[in-house]
């Protein structure tokens, strides 16, 4: 019986990576193909992404994802202009070495770093404020109840309130 | 005790006033209006028949002299017998007037004055100073000695022994043949305490004064014989004699023998003399006898027996001794190694087999030797051994225990003067330790009536010693043998505290002359209170026996406090403020400090006033404090709470930081892509619409 079991689970798992591979790998690329302006435009446009997605390791990848974002917004406007100009990989060219497009997608991506360099720190500091918030407000009930009650309302082994 | 005194004294909480007299001495008023002008200048000689001072006193209600006996702590003045005393009130007895607490304004020693009446007195022992006898047989008879024994008869009809009659304590009231007989008082001092040797039987006169103990009627008539046979022969023995030849010559010659001479005296007289002075104390007379003989029956007096007396005589120091009790008095008094060897020594033991042949005394003997053969022979083994052979040799007499001789039923006043005289007081706890009551009292021929409750309050004492817990151990012993003890605590080396009323107001004059020790209760205050007032102290027993302080205080104030309004003695205003000053270690026990200042402010609101009940109610409302207490419990734990919260809070902000970032990225990503998206759809619009 044992046997028949693990026999199962084996042949079960090999059989869809094989099958995954093909189509996440075979189906992108013929799609690139098959829309070579827009990948060549998006190549370029989305270059700042790219280089942060290899440098962002920390889950959730936010970084990659903020910069991302914009720069997707960014480098989506240009590719309207690609669509404009009739999506040809002339046009492509044009655009991918024009300067004002570089700076739309590049400055969406600046953008996007700024919203991360400034919301991050900022929601943090408030979190943290908040439990030292709390942490005040409890020593200072600690220090109300010491003026009324005395020092003998210390815990046992207590000397003194603990300010951290 | 007269109590109207500390009420009334105007302006002054102990209850007398101090006059200053530059040209006659220095007075004191006592009493209700300060009636007795006590003059501590004049002493009145005539009176003093012991230790104690006798002083002029003028009544200014009664515009008459009186005279004041200033009976000092040592002296344990018989307090308890006034009444009986005053009931007897007869017309030959000296008339008692009243009592008060007194200070000496020069020494401001304290002391009671016990107030008597003061016609021209004149001892009777002056009378013996002539050669020629002042006084005819039938004078004796019917003017001095019948007198006495009517008073006598009312004394013991009162249950109580005079103790104090000698020819220094009877007086003649008049001159020439209009005279009276009047018999001075006896409660200046302690029963038999301050009697001279002379007038004392001879199992009395072996004992120290203080150890003399219980005495009846039968020892009055023997004092009132040796008074009688000195005027009858006109003799006194304390002019040529010592106290111990006076007893060695009553062991020799008989108590009888001693007084009379050759010369002729009354039949009558002699029968009587024969009968009180008798040896025996089973056949001596008591007072049934003597109305007998007063009636005029004959009653032919039995001899008494033969003291022990030896044929050869035995040499101790040079002298020789043929009467064993002379021996055992001598060797009694010696003690120590000395006494030891000689009842120890095989010549000893040989004298006494071969010249007495006593089966008793021969029993008890052995006894002693049986029990002492065994025994370890170190420590306190020698004073034992010397005591337990004195008690068999000498029944009668006293214990013989190291540099104490007292009768079992004199232990507790030989207590209290050791303690009065600050003695060192340890041979007592020893003495209970080694049971030499139970001892002597195996040692008697016939067991005495008392014998059981003698042997379980002896028991009770031992046990008393060996609890060190305050309100026990020797204080206790003290104040249940003793009855007429004052409080002979250290503090109040110069006070007299005869009551737990006056023990307020003699630590309320120690309060305002700044001298109450610390703590305020030692062990002789709260024993004496304990045994004398057990329901002022007892339920406060455990705060007044601590060790700490502010229960110590709280205890000392809830027992004054009783005292107060049970005696109602008026306002202490010294020792509540005294008191008040120091409560801020009970002050301190109350948790909540607004409740603290609340109570404090209420306690100084009792400054001045002196009552010591509102300053325990202002003090230590028992509500209040299990409200406070509870209190403080909730408190305390919701400190803890809070502490492990806070805590709790400290350990998590590195999480909190980095809880934070990851909050933060998470807006950040979506701010992101909300601005994305609308740029997105900008776009989308703006290419559709073109």
């Amino acid at each position: 019986m044992a046997k028949k079991e693990k026999k199962q689970p084996t042949d079960t798992v090999a059989a869809p990576k094989k099958r995954s591979l093909i189509s996440v790998i075979a189906g992108p690329m013929l799609l690139a193909l098959v829309f070579m302006p827009t990948t060549l435009l998006l190549f370029v446009m989305m270059l700042p992404t790219a280089i942060v997605g290899i440098v962002d390791k920390d889950q959730p990848r936010a970084l990659t994802v903020t910069i991302g974002a914009t720069n997707l917004a960014g480098a989506v406007s240009i590719w309207f202009e690609l669509l404009r100009r009739g999506h040809t990989i002339q046009a492509a060219q044009d655009l991918s070495t024009n300067i004002d497009s570089l700076i739309t997608a590049y400055g969406a991506a600046m953008v996007g770093l700024m919203v991360y360099a400034i919301v991050v720190p900022t929601v943090a500091k408030i979190t943290s404020h908040a439990a030292e918030y709390e942490k005040n407000k409890i020593q200072k009930q600690q220090n109300k109840m010491l003026e009324t009650w005395g020092p003998d309302v210390l815990p046992d082994d207590n000397t003194g309130p603990k300010n951290n | 005790m007269e109590q109207a005194t500390e009420n009334k004294a105007a302006g002054n909480e102990n209850g007398s006033a101090s006059q200053s007299d530059a040209s006659d001495g220095v007075k004191v008023a006592v009493g209700p209006d300060k009636r007795y002008i006590i003059d501590f200048s004049k002493e009145i000689k005539t009176l003093e028949h012991g230790l104690t001072e006798v002083v002029h006193v003028y009544d200014q209600e009664e515009d008459r002299n009186l005279a004041a006996y200033l009976c000092a702590r040592r002296s344990l003045p018989r307090l308890s017998d006034i009444l009986t005393y005053k009931y007897v009130g007869h017309p030959n007895l000296l008339y008692y007037v009243a009592s008060y607490p007194v200070i000496d304004p020069e020494t401001q020693k304290e002391y009671v004055a016990l107030i008597f009446t003061n016609p021209d007195l004149t001892p009777l022992i002056e009378h013996l100073k002539d050669d020629i006898p002042k006084f005819k047989p039938e004078d004796i008879k019917n003017r001095i000695l019948f007198p006495i024994l009517d008073a006598l008869h009312l004394f013991n009809k009162g249950d109580m022994a005079h103790g104090a009659i000698n020819l220094r304590n009877i007086y003649i009231k008049g001159e020439g043949d209009d005279y009276e007989v009047v018999l001075g008082e006896c409660l200046s001092a302690a029963l038999s305490m301050e009697n001279p040797i002379l007038y004392e039987t001879v199992d009395n006169a072996l004992a120290d004064p203080s150890g003399r103990g219980v005495a009846t009627v039968k020892n009055d008539l023997y004092s009132l014989g040796i008074c009688i046979a000195m005027l009858v022969w006109q003799v006194n023995p304390l002019q040529e004699l010592s106290d111990t030849e006076i007893i060695q010559r009553k062991v020799e010659k008989g108590s009888f023998g001693l007084l009379s001479t050759r010369q002729k005296a009354s039949s009558e007289l002699i029968e009587f003399l024969r009968g009180v002075l008798n040896d025996d104390a089973s056949q001596r007379w008591d007072y049934d006898d003597v109305s007998k003989w007063m009636e005029g029956q004959r009653l032919s007096p039995k001899q008494p027996p033969a003291q022990l007396k030896a044929q050869r005589p035995f040499v101790f120091r040079d002298k020789k001794y043929s009467y064993m009790r002379s021996l055992i008095y001598v060797l009694g008094r010696e003690g120590g190694d000395t006494a030891y060897t000689v009842l120890s020594s095989p010549e000893f033991l040989k004298w006494f087999t071969r010249n007495f042949s006593d089966k008793n005394i021969l029993a008890n003997v052995e006894s002693i030797l049986e029990r002492t053969k065994t025994a370890p022979k170190s420590g306190s083994f020698k004073d034992r051994y010397t005591a337990e052979m004195i008690m068999a040799l000498d029944p009668h007499g006293p214990i013989r225990f190291k540099n104490l001789s007292v009768h079992a039923r004199g232990f507790g006043t030989s207590l209290a003067a050791s303690f009065a005289r600050e003695d060192n007081i340890q041979v007592y706890p020893q003495l209970l330790d080694y049971q030499l009551y139970a001892v002597w009292l195996s040692m008697q021929f016939n067991v005495p009536a008392y014998a059981a409750q003698l042997s379980s309050d002896f028991e009770r004492y031992k046990q008393f010693v060996k609890q060190k817990t305050p309100g026990l151990g020797i204080e206790r012993v003290l104040y249940m043998a003793c009855p007429d003890a004052p409080c002979l605590s250290p503090q109040f080396a110069k006070d007299f505290v005869y009551d737990a009323r006056h023990l307020l107001s003699v630590m309320n004059r120690h309060a305002r002359s700044g001298t109450l020790n610390d703590p305020l209760f030692d062990r002789h205050i709260i024993t004496y209170l304990s045994v004398r007032e057990a329901k002022m102290i007892e339920p406060h027993m455990s705060l007044v026996g601590s060790n700490d302080k502010a229960s110590h205080l709280l205890g000392v104030i809830k027992t004054l406090a009783a005292i107060q309004k049970k005696e109602r003695p008026g306002p202490m205003i010294a020792i509540t403020d005294h008191l008040i000053d120091k409560c801020e270690p009970v002050l301190k026990q109350i948790y909540n400090t607004n409740l603290r200042h609340a109570v404090k402010k209420k306690v100084l609101e009792q400054k001045g006033k002196g009552d010591l009940t509102a300053l325990i109610s202002a003090l230590n409302d028992e509500k209040m404090l299990s409200q406070d207490v509870r209190g403080f419990r909730a408190a305390k734990k919701e400190y803890q709470l809070l502490e492990l919260r806070k805590e709790s809070i400290a350990g998590t902000s590195e999480r909190k930081r980095k809880l934070g970032m990851y909050r933060g990225k998470q807006v950040a990503m979506i701010v992101s892509a909300t601005l994305a998206s609308v740029g997105v759809l900008i776009n989308i619009i703006k290419f559709f619409t073109g």
